[in-house]
């Protein structure tokens, strides 16, 4: 119980007081739905692109979707109403999806966020890999060749350049919504940057930039 | 410590690289933002690698499509919602 509970940590409180568990609410039903329709239902369309980038399938993303806000509507007694229900959303939904895989995978240690960040952290955090790429190249690709690059990269990679170039969030918010430290959320983006810009170099050199 | 012995020709491009990412992405303390603006002016590799981190946040923004929520989404979450808070009966 205290493992799926702890999943709907208050937002708005810091991680550390987030370690003592989520303080319960008790709405009555119409401020529950007060809530869920004005704070959770506006996120539908970002939560619905985040499920698929994360999963390419279109009936996949719908089903994370739905499972989020109902999840969201079970445990909304442990959400502090007009707080940052975005990331609150975006946390059920990352970790319905990590369940899942995990569940779904022959090789559950491949898609273990922490197994992968000991791999790539190991020695070179710091390390600067200098990739050329030129501005008008950037401005040249089309949207496919854009979406390629970023789908190419190990989801955990993709999870942390969607989060934060696509949705926006801050390096904190993150930190919260995928469970990690600040510091690992910095050094997971800055590692995700330079693989990405590998991947968009080589669409580049294909398009005949050098 | 670094000697840029890389192509690009900035000697501390460890350290701009690190501060230039937290820039664009709204982390960066008031020091640093000011360290870099003014470093910027005087180095040109950095000042390339600005351009570039810039439109590769730009491009992701502006050039992947955006999937359209099914139509139905919406409303069997509302329905199933609604459906879970009324009275048996």
């Amino acid at each position: 119980m205290g493992k799926e509970f702890a999943e709907f940590i208050d937002m708005s409180t810091t991680v550390t007081e987030t370690m003592e568990g989520p303080k319960r609410h008790s709405y009555s039903d119409s401020k529950k739905m007060k809530i869920f329709n004005g704070e959770f239902l506006p996120h539908i369309d970002s939560m619905y692109n985040f499920a698929y980038r994360l999963t390419f399938d279109d009936d996949e993303a719908k089903d994370f979707v739905q499972e989020t806000y109902f999840k969201a509507f079970r445990f909304i007694d442990s959400f502090q109403e007009g707080t940052n229900a975005k990331a609150w959303l975006f946390r059920i939904l990352k970790n319905s999806f990590i369940n899942d895989f995990r569940k779904k995978s022959k090789e559950p240690a491949k898609v273990d966020y922490q197994e992968v960040e000991t791999y790539y952290n190991s020695d070179d955090v710091d390390e600067h890999i200098t990739v050329d790429l030129r501005v008008d190249a950037l401005q040249n690709m089309i949207g496919d060749e854009v979406s390629n690059a970023l789908n190419a990269l190990d989801v955990d990679f993709r999870t942390v350049i969607i989060l934060c170039d696509l949705e926006g969030f801050t390096y904190e918010e993150m930190a919260k919504i995928l469970d990690i430290p600040i510091g690992t959320v910095r050094s997971r983006l800055h590692r995700a940057r330079n693989l990405l810009k590998e991947k968009l170099k080589s669409y580049a050199q294909t398009m005949g930039y050098k | 410590m670094e000697q840029s012995s890389a192509k690009e020709g900035c000697k501390e491009s460890v350290k701009c690289i690190e501060i230039l990412h937290l820039l664009l992405d709204n982390e960066a303390s008031p020091t640093q933002e000011d360290y870099l603006r003014s470093h910027l002016d005087s180095c040109l590799p950095c000042l390339k690698n600005y351009k570039v981190e810039t439109e590769i946040r730009n491009i992701l923004r502006t050039k992947l499509e955006k999937r359209e929520v099914p139509a139905d989404l919406l409303n069997s979450i509302k329905s199933k919602i609604s459906v879970s808070l009324a009275p048996e009966g």
